[in-house]
């Protein structure tokens, strides 16, 4: 026998009761520049648009729904951020927004495009050029120096070695790296680590940045360094960052902020 | 894409140098079992040089003084040697029989006697011996029964009607002819051999394609002459070969043959003895030589050792690649596709095997050039080429560039796979799943 599994059932009247993300950030804005913003955004295509999105591991004996109608919209240039308790699906957002992980339903739209029927090479070209990703414990190739690290995603894009290394050395002095791009990741500490994984991120000039706590293993003076970084990032080049978080006050420097509890998206 | 791989293993120098001397010591033991496995499957591939299904011996028994069915009155040599001609007529009568004769049992003339003899050869313009086997026979009907066919238009039809016994002619293998002559024709050309008669002067009349003596070696060089002629005092000496008409199987033959013939070939003091297929023969001969055994044992061995190395790599590249599972992960994160992931998990591993297999082939060199390794499998051949060679083993330099070729090849198909089967379990998963693994 399956067991469905909604570890907190007694949240189930803010789940009736949910508010929809769009109609929130009405709300907020309407707050603040009512007229302005609201024009802003009804003129603006989305770029990330989750639309029923459910996802549920199943195992044998046990099913736990990670995300539960999840209805979302990030508009192009937002910096949203993603706040709950652990094992609450943040991640799990995430990974379904960056093509990483499939949804069990649902439709998840980046850039216009419908993602579901994508076969793996058009899934792969999407997440090379519109995606790049941030992630809490780095995931760098610890047999690769920082350059070649940072080259990577331009590797599966068939560029030339030595544009590779142009743009790498270029975008490493963006992040402050320049005097260390041929240490090994064993040999940076973990801000020049998270500065790396931001420098490979953006290298390719993806949509989309995708960062899951990405000061998490980070002190406080290194986290708000990479957290410059990611505003610099939203804010001069226009790029669109969903970052999941626990820090709210990372997350109140963000334009937005969403929270989930179990599964659902609570306000 | 190979640049970047080569920066891995070069990054990761310390834990492949492990891999790599693993492979190294792989690929030389491989190389030896290859070289073996290559040596005995080219050789059992050239063809025996004759045909001996359908082909039977029939020996006969004279009865002696003591048996109750002695013939005192027949036991002269007249009657025996016409006794002898009605029992051969009467196998060449019985149904089923394309063609018979009487052969020579002596010498290592019939196919898969065992027995074995040489005679020293010389031409009118050389003093250098070449050696070669000798097989004799009374008539053509030897080339009829047991199909040795000539070189040139590999027919076996034509030597029939040769009369052996005119002109002394003599028949040579390629083998000899390569080693008398050169590339030049044999064929009108004198040597001196001794067959069984003394040295003597033949004329070669045609050159036969090669034959061998067991499956496993190389073709020895032969010749064939008229044998010495049935007398009294070699009454014994000969046994009646047969070739039956295709499609009789060898069990209703031997059957009908022993059902209808024992009695009728009961004559004078002549009875049949016993009738053989030379397919058992070769099967006694095999075994008794120990070439089954020998070639079993031996496949087996080598089939469980190159099944234990074939494990052995696999293990280590999905030990590799397993606790690279996170890499596989990201790699697809940052837009690598499933198939790309393998391809790159597969070159990777093959360039490790092909910077190993440099070290590997000075080494097979060194076993060479030590003469470590005799193949014994046919005493001409020990790794030195053989002037004009007919056959690749016996040209050193392609038979060791072969045999290394295959062992690459061969280890390369188990490195891919070793290195394929993980990458390809992992990048089956969702990316999210192999990033979980770090």
């Amino acid at each position: 026998m399956h067991q469905r599994r909604t570890p907190l059932m007694h949240y189930e009247m803010n789940n009736n009761n949910k508010i929809s993300t769009d109609a929130l950030l009405c709300v907020s804005i309407k707050k603040t520049n009512q007229i302005k913003t609201f024009k802003h955004q009804t003129n603006m295509n989305p770029m990330i648009q989750l639309q029923q999105v459910d996802k549920i591991y199943r195992t044998e004996e046990i099913e736990t729904v990670a995300l539960e109608n999840v209805n979302l919209d990030v508009k192009k240039g937002e910096f949203l951020a993603v706040m709950g308790p652990s094992g609450c699906g943040k991640s799990t957002l995430l990974n379904v927004m960056g093509l990483l992980d499939m949804p069990t339903s649902g439709k998840v739209i980046l850039d216009g495009k419908e993602t579901f029927n994508m076969k793996d090479k058009e899934l792969a070209k999407f997440r090379n050029e519109k995606l790049g990703f941030v992630f809490q414990s780095f995931h760098l190739i610890n047999s690769l120096n920082v350059l070649d690290n940072v080259e990577l995603p331009l590797l599966y894009r068939n560029v030339s070695a030595s544009e590779r290394r142009e743009r790498a050395e270029e975008v490493l002095k963006k992040v402050g790296l320049s005097h260390r791009m041929r240490h090994f990741p064993s040999q940076l500490s973990g801000g020049q680590c998270q500065r790396v994984a931001i420098a490979r991120a953006v290298i390719g000039n993806p949509f989309i940045i995708l960062a899951d706590e990405p000061t998490g293993n980070l002190d406080s003076k290194m986290g708000a360094e990479v957290m410059d970084l990611l505003h610099k990032l939203n804010r001069e080049d226009g790029r669109t960052i969903v970052m999941v978080t626990h820090d709210e006050n990372m997350a109140k420097e963000t334009g937005r902020t969403i929270r989930f509890l179990d599964g659902r998206q609570i306000s | 894409m190979i640049q970047h791989i080569f920066k891995q293993i070069w990054a990761q120098r310390k834990y492949n140098a492990w891999i790599f001397v693993e492979l190294v010591v792989i690929f030389v033991l491989v190389w030896v079992m290859m070289d073996y496995a290559f040596v005995l499957l080219h050789n059992k591939s050239i063809s025996q040089g004759y045909d001996t299904s359908d082909t039977y011996m029939v020996t006969y028994g004279m009865y002696g003084e003591k048996t109750s069915r002695y013939n005192p009155a027949e036991d002269n040599s007249l009657r025996n040697m016409e006794n002898l001609q009605i029992f051969t007529q009467k196998i060449k009568e019985y149904k089923y029989v394309e063609v018979a004769d009487l052969s020579s049992l002596l010498w290592g003339s019939l196919p898969y006697s065992g027995g074995f003899n040489q005679t020293a050869i010389l031409t009118d313009t050389d003093t250098t011996n070449v050696f070669a086997e000798v097989k004799n026979m009374r008539s053509a009907d030897y080339f009829r029964i047991f199909r040795y066919s000539s070189a040139r238009d590999n027919s076996w039809e034509r030597l029939a009607h040769i009369d052996v016994n005119q002109n002394n002619p003599i028949f040579i293998t390629r083998m000899v002819e390569r080693a008398l002559y050169g590339k030049e024709s044999a064929i009108g050309k004198t040597i001196q051999a001794d067959i069984g008669v003394g040295v003597q002067s033949y004329v070669v009349a045609d050159v036969l394609n090669d034959q061998k003596r067991f499956d496993y070696t190389l073709p020895q060089g032969a010749v064939f002459g008229a044998s010495p002629s049935v007398a009294a005092n070699n009454i014994t000496e000969f046994a009646v070969c047969l070739r039956t008409e295709p499609g009789i199987s060898e069990q209703q033959f031997i059957s009908e043959f022993r059902k209808d013939m024992t009695k009728q070939l009961r004559i004078g003091n002549f009875y049949l003895k016993d009738i053989q297929s030379f397919q058992s023969l070769k099967e006694d001969m095999d075994y008794v030589f120990g070439m089954t055994n020998e070639v079993r044992l031996r496949g087996a061995l080598m089939l469980f050792f190159l099944l234990n190395i074939a494990l052995g790599i696999i293990g280590t590249f999905w030990f590799r690649n397993q606790t690279r599972r996170s890499e596989i992960g990201l790699r697809m994160a940052v837009g690598s596709s499933r198939t790309m992931l393998q391809i790159q998990f597969i070159v990777e591993a093959l360039l490790l095997l092909t910077i190993a297999v440099i070290p590997a082939i000075a080494i097979n060199l060194l076993i060479v050039g030590a003469d470590l390794i005799k193949l014994r499998m046919d005493v001409m051949i020990e790794y030195r080429t053989v002037k004009d060679a007919l056959y690749i083993i016996q040209n050193a330099p392609l038979r060791f560039l072969i045999t290394n070729l295959i062992t690459y090849v061969f280890l390369a198909l188990i490195v891919a796979l070793s290195a394929w089967i993980p990458a390809h379990r992992a990048s089956k998963t969702h990316p999210v799943d192999a990033l979980r693994d770090e």
